[in-house]
């Protein structure tokens, strides 16, 4: 479904991304974990079209994304959750996903906000409260049902789990089991290594800006070098 | 010194000295405005208004607060109106001036028609500033552009006022997204000190292109618009005119403030990373807001000339974008009510202080920074500005 061809990003003079090539199957949870500055964010900002990309090829069903405006990119159905929730504070919970569907129509996106709220049922209760008023684990919920507004084949998941209690990122991972079984292939991207291996098919380590490693998720978890870099293990 | 500065803090905060003090310091800034009696009377209300806030009155009797209070137990009282009840309010009060118009001297209607024209500048400013957050310096530019429209076909080729309100509204709205293409990737500050740049290159441009805008002269003998065969002659046709254009303007812009166009918008002041990433076409959103703002400043252009029957490019200075922002920012940025009332506010009060026109700036200003000390957020706030303000103010 998509592959990544070489893929590089720069500020600047400073290279971030060194040729990254990565391959995510339809239907499958795909994870890319490591170290913080690794580049791992950039490459999901890249692939959404945030980040303007200096080399390489990003294909998705065959055809390049690399130089499409984001708005493009979420019509052919490549939809980022970003990092940090990012949702729209002042707005109310309904409103917020209502932006999620902004590049469809108006009918869908009714019907969409009730699936959605189904999945979440803690945002129905909170539908016309505003975003900014809602816990951390609600607003990672409300931003990751913004992201399923705008019907993504492939979702891009930045550090869902961050800053969260315990319980609520197994709960978040609960949920992103869920939005996979309905059928929406997953980039994962997360610092929480042991539970992004443990739902993923494919496995993706990324240091200093390269593809370090790449196996199934089994193989990744005996590896040595990922058990010491980021599992703190010695 | 450090002394000093802690012992004029606590004078300031001692209600024995600051009370007297600040309406000692209003006094003084009334005094030429007003004269000394008028002045002594400002001195007082100042000093009872600061008495009121200080006594820590039960709540229903505080001047603002307890009002509010009412408000809400009435609505508690009483049934929640209908919707159709609800909508047909605004009509009511357009009706209800209508028919005050004809009880008005014509010098009233004149000064209410102006205020008219402001509205209309003013809650076309409202989009690109209120409700796409984008600060624009040199909205007069637009302004100038239907107005040279209207004085220019109208003398040239004696094309009616009907066909140069669209065609005046459209050019305005062209040149706003001539203007918009370069420059909407800068943020801030920037895109300001564009736009206050592109104001100016506007008026000298129209200053100095003698052979075709009759430079500073200005150009004279535009025809007053008609209807139905009947030309505009008394003040009452206009004001009646000016009346309708704010009314469809403010209802069409209130939807489009709920629509889903604005509600990206208030999504983009929020986060526009965020919104780029869930794929509002942000470019594109600043443009529409753009050419908007654009083609009311160019209908009010067009009507301007309409009833002036005279444009010089005096009348589209740097001032008077500056005034329009204030008006946007003292009714409350992106509030359309809040557009309009400004206008009106900004409009009539130099009408009030009439004969000390010089200090019309001071007021100004006083005004402001009285403003943005008691309600930053603007007299009529939009709900989310207001957010955005309250929570800035907190911390």
């Amino acid at each position: 479904m998509l592959k990544v061809e070489g893929l590089r990003v720069a500020y600047g003079r400073l290279e971030v991304l060194q040729g990254i090539t990565l391959e995510v199957p339809e239907g499958k949870v795909v994870t890319l974990v490591g170290a913080n500055g690794a580049g791992k964010s950039t490459t999901l900002m890249a692939l959404s079209g945030l980040r303007r990309v200096t080399g390489g090829r990003i294909l998705f069903e065959g055809e390049d994304l690399a130089g499409l405006p984001p708005h493009e990119i979420v019509a052919r159905g490549v939809v980022q959750v970003p990092e940090g929730r990012r949702v729209f504070a002042r707005m109310s919970v309904h409103e917020n996903l209502l932006m999620g569907a902004f590049l469809r129509g108006r009918r869908d996106a009714a019907r969409d906000a009730d699936h959605v709220f189904s999945l979440f049922p803690v945002l129905a209760e909170r539908r016309s409260q505003r975003a900014g008023t809602l816990s951390g684990g609600e607003q990672q919920m409300l931003a990751i049902g913004r992201a399923l507004m705008a019907r993504p084949r492939l979702l891009l998941l930045d550090e869902p789990s961050l800053g969260l209690a315990p319980t609520l990122v197994a709960q978040i991972f609960e949920i992103l089991r869920a939005i996979h079984a309905e059928g929406v292939t997953l980039l994962l991207v997360e610092q929480n290594v042991h539970q992004a291996l443990s739902m993923a098919d494919d496995g993706y380590v990324l240091q200093a800006g390269r593809i370090a490693l790449h196996g199934a998720p089994a193989e990744l978890l005996a590896n040595d070098e990922v058990r010491r870099a980021y599992l703190g293990e010695s | 010194m450090g002394a000093l500065r802690r012992r004029f803090r606590s004078w300031a905060g001692d209600p024995r000295f600051a009370v007297p003090g600040a309406g000692l310091l209003f006094g003084l800034m009334a005094l030429p405005l007003m004269g000394p009696r008028r002045a002594a009377a400002v001195a007082a209300g100042v000093v009872a208004l600061r008495l009121i806030a200080l006594a820590r009155l039960p709540e229903r009797w505080h001047p603002v607060r307890g009002a509010g209070r009412a408000v809400e137990r009435m609505r508690g009282v009483l049934p929640e109106p209908p919707p159709w009840v609800r909508a047909a309010v605004p009509w009511l009060f357009v009706g209800a001036l209508a028919a005050l118009s004809f009880a008005l001297d014509p010098y009233t209607l004149d000064v209410a028609t102006t205020a008219g024209i402001y509205a209309l500048l003013a809650l076309g400013l409202n989009v690109v500033v209120g409700m796409a957050g984008l600060l624009v310096l040199g909205f007069a530019a637009f302004y100038a552009v239907g107005a040279y429209t209207y004085a220019l076909l109208n003398t040239q080729f004696h094309l009616g006022f009907w066909v140069c309100l669209p065609v005046g509204g459209a050019l305005a709205a062209l040149f706003g997204l001539l203007l918009g293409l370069p420059t909407l990737r800068l943020r801030g500050d920037y895109l300001a000190i564009v736009t206050l740049g592109f104001g100016e290159i506007t008026r000298i441009t129209l200053n100095n292109w003698d052979t075709v805008t009759n430079g500073p002269n200005g150009i004279l003998g535009i025809a007053p618009p008609s209807l139905f065969g009947h030309p505009f002659v008394h003040p009452r046709h206009y004001f009646l005119l000016a009346l309708a254009f704010v009314a469809a303007s403010a209802f069409l812009l209130r939807r489009l403030d709920r629509s889903r166009i604005g509600r990206a918008w208030v999504a983009m002041r929020e986060d526009e990373t965020a919104a780029e990433a869930m794929g509002l076409p942000t470019l594109r959103l600043k443009l529409l807001a753009f050419a908007m703002a654009a083609f009311w400043g160019g209908v009010a252009g067009v009507f301007f000339a309409g009833k002036q029957l005279f444009v010089s490019p005096e009348s589209f200075n740097f001032l008077e974008s500056v005034m329009v922002l204030c008006m946007v920012v003292l009714g409350g940025m992106g509030s359309v009510p809040g557009a309009v009332l400004g206008a009106l506010l900004l409009s009539f009060l130099p009408e009030v202080l009439r004969g000390v026109d010089q200090y019309r700036l001071l007021a100004f200003g006083a005004a402001m920074v009285l403003m943005m000390r008691y309600r930053p957020s603007g007299l009529w706030p939009e709900i989310h500005r207001y957010h955005e303000v309250e929570e800035g103010r907190r911390g």
